[in-house]
């Protein structure tokens, strides 16, 4: 007898997963019988310049936001660790935790208001300040740190929240014997923050990489991909490829692509973390 | 042990394999199935269930008047719409072939122009000619009352080989809806059937010069953004066969040249964000925005009046133009019920159904039928007509197979060239060979 846990496991990721391999051998419109074509879409994908733009965007995007979330997210959960007014700090939290609430359709098209070159407040105000703000989404320079700037904007209460839990379960004591020792605060944070959160910053490094690299919404939503292919993602790239250019099987052939990228970084992040990951409490 | 793991692991592995198979060869029982057929006898029995897809929400579903009265005219037929809750065409292309794929079947498909060859070319859409021959009375009455442009330029562009699979029932073309209150309290005159490109420039100037924040609104987009100036310049970004990109010739950049030039000198908003077109022209924000039948109901829930706003062709640099885009219902070949399917095509093609479409401008729309319009001018704004006057000169907007792609790319290029990152002539050859690229 199988589990329903395995049961649901098989349905929605074993089955898609081989579907996906199988697919890649074909090509295939959605509305005629699919075709047998070896490894000719692998061939395509090898010379396909557009993917790897769309890899290398999302790699950038990936990078910049976990770094971003970390350091971020990091500021925020010790400034909220500190000793606080109970209300104040559930205000503050529930403040920066609140976009993360908000659907990524919302969140893109109150942006692409906010940042709007003619009425927006943004450059209204920057204007008043006697700057020249970029057009944030149509000049390739500005428009995927404007993405990346947006996605850290509605994301960072995540982690936020994931590392304040982490570091509310350092023991306190450890902090005292370390003061008695002559510690000061920077040397508290390196020698007693830093290693027993160790394991939650690689928790949420992972999860900030692993997300980061399947953005779709703000991309598909705010700028199309453009300006020049400069904020295309690798999700958005497979999304044309099946549903605007109906070609199913090199859209699989792209997505086993994006699943070897993950499973590879998602190893090396768990490989070097034995140098730097602390277990022990 | 591990003998029994790797043999379990095989297994696993097979039966995975064999799953996908099963799919694929459901994946090919579901597509292009369906059997080409001839019209039954006149007087077949028109009844049972009638199924469709077509675009919109739930809003709409509660409220076809379209489908109320063909129920209304044929009581044995059940109506069933189901909506796609797409916003744009390519989502509404994405969720139809995603349903076909899995296995739906429909009796029709409501159809734009975009994706109408395609649909044919797959060999899903039953030919219409022997159902047009059988009950060619009523036929050659709508064909005596209907623009023949149109007709002709759907049964033409629509096909791959001559049949006719589509009859189009409603269309939209471009026309600039000016805000009259604007010009008159900036005491420039209204722009008049017949002007010109330089006209349009100079009643901007004087727009601008009496504080009005923009004259027009320089969209970005495909329809509704570069098509209408290319079309006022004898250009389009594809010829008129849809299989060669024709987006770098003179005329188009002198399109594009023209555009840029009104965004570089603030006359239109910068491209690039998001702002409330309709608002800002009820506003007197901007006096003048394109558009076919749809600006005007957003305009009169944006608490204008039909007299508040007119109706003017496009200024022309060359020659009049415009795009066109129809909509038609498609008969599936694999329709269960392919007699009560004709009965709602040539339902809509009737008097009474066009009535209904220029009253009430459903799915925001124009009829087809000249006498329609002349119905519909009292509940559309001044100049109404003018957009039905376009289709003897518009250019049908093109739908290749990879028509998709192709807006796409050509919105992408556009507003490269409005926001100043591509020179005209660098972004109009960028955007022909992209074209190219998409289309081979």
């Amino acid at each position: 007898m199988l589990s329903p846990s395995v049961l649901l496991y098989i349905a929605f990721v074993a089955m898609p997963l081989v579907a996906a391999i199988t697919l890649s051998f074909f090509k295939w419109d959605l509305l005629t019988a699919p075709q047998f074509a070896g490894l000719a879409n692998f061939v395509e994908l090898a010379t396909d310049g557009t993917t790897f733009r769309a890899i290398g965007n999302t790699f950038l995007f990936a990078i910049a936001t976990v770094i971003f979330h970390m350091v971020g997210g990091l500021l925020l959960a010790i400034a909220l660790n500190r000793p606080l007014n109970r209300l104040l700090r559930k205000v503050l939290s529930a403040a920066i935790f609140f976009p993360v609430l908000m659907s990524w359709a919302a969140v893109s098209l109150i942006w692409r208001y906010a940042l709007d070159p003619n009425f927006g407040f943004v450059n209204y105000y920057l204007k008043q300040l006697g700057l020249t703000p970029p057009n944030w989404f149509a000049d390739a320079s500005s428009a995927m740190p404007s993405l990346i700037g947006i996605d850290v904007w509605h994301s960072l209460g995540y982690t936020m929240v994931i590392l304040l839990a982490g570091l509310q379960s350092i023991p306190p004591t450890l902090y005292e014997a370390a003061r008695l020792d002559g510690a000061g605060p920077v040397r508290q944070f390196w020698s007693v923050t830093v290693p027993l959160l160790s394991p939650t910053l690689l928790f949420a490094s992972i999860i900030s990489f692993v997300g980061a690299f399947q953005i779709f919404d703000p991309m598909f939503i705010i700028t199309k991909g453009g300006p020049d292919n400069s904020t295309l993602s690798v999700v958005q790239d497979v999304y044309y490829s099946a549903f605007r250019d109906f070609d199913m099987g090199y859209a699989s052939a792209k997505s086993l692509i994006i699943v070897a990228v993950i499973l590879i970084v998602t190893m090396l992040q768990l490989r070097l973390s034995k140098r730097w990951v602390n277990y022990d409490k | 042990m591990n003998k029994h793991k790797s043999r379990r692991r095989l297994s696993l592995a097979f039966a995975s394999l064999a799953v996908s198979a099963t799919m694929l060869v459901g994946c090919s029982a579901a597509s292009g199935g369906g059997v080409e057929s001839t019209a039954g006898p006149a007087d077949s029995k028109i009844g049972g269930t009638l199924t469709f897809l077509a675009q919109g929400d739930a809003a709409t579903a509660k409220n076809d008047p379209l489908a109320a009265e063909f129920e209304k005219k044929y009581p044995d037929v059940d109506v069933k719409i189901e909506y796609s809750a797409t916003k744009t065409w390519d989502a509404f292309f994405s969720d139809l072939q995603t349903r076909l794929a899995a296995g739906k079947n429909y009796d029709l498909i409501y159809l734009p122009t975009e994706g109408e060859r395609l649909l044919a070319s797959k060999g899903l859409v039953q030919p219409l000619d022997s159902w047009i021959a059988r009950d060619k009375s009523e036929m050659d009455a709508f064909y005596a009352d209907a623009n023949p442009t149109i007709v002709e330029d759907a049964k033409e562009k629509s096909s791959t080989d001559g049949s006719t699979y589509y009859i189009p029932y409603l269309f939209n073309t471009m026309g600039m809806y000016v805000n009259k209150s604007t010009f008159e309290n900036a005491g420039v005159p209204l722009p008049t059937a017949g002007w010109t490109w330089d006209d349009f420039r100079a009643t901007c100037e004087a727009l601008q010069k009496a504080s009005v924040q923009y004259c027009f609104d320089a969209s970005s987009g495909y329809f509704d953004g570069i098509s209408p100036w290319l079309a006022t310049n004898g250009a389009d970004v594809m010829n008129a066969d849809w299989d060669q990109a024709t987006a770098d010739t003179p005329q188009a950049i002198e399109a594009a040249t023209f555009t840029r030039g009104l965004v570089a000198d603030g006359l239109t908003p910068v491209p690039g964000g998001s702002y409330d077109q309709n608002a800002l022209f009820a506003q007197g924000k901007i006096a003048m925005i394109g558009g076919g039948a749809w600006p005007t109901t957003s305009l009169l829930a944006a608490n204008l009046k039909l007299s508040d706003f007119e109706i003017v062709p496009w200024p022309t640099q060359t020659q009049q133009g415009s795009p066109v885009g129809w909509g038609a219902q498609a008969m599936l070949k694999s329709s269960n019920n392919k007699e009560a399917a004709w009965a709602y095509i040539k339902f809509l093609t009737s008097p009474e159904a066009q009535d209904l479409i220029g009253a009430n401008r459903l799915n925001d729309a124009i009829p087809v039928l000249q006498s329609s319009i002349d119905k519909a001018k009292a509940t559309n704004p001044e100049g109404y007509s003018y957009l039905f006057d376009a289709l003897d000169y518009a250019t049908p907007v093109p739908g290749p197979a990879a028509a998709l792609a192709v807006q796409q790319t050509v919105q992408e290029k556009y507003l490269s060239i409005l926001t100043g990152n591509s020179s005209p002539e660098q972004g109009m050859k960028d955007m022909n060979s992209a074209i190219s690229d998409e289309i081979k």
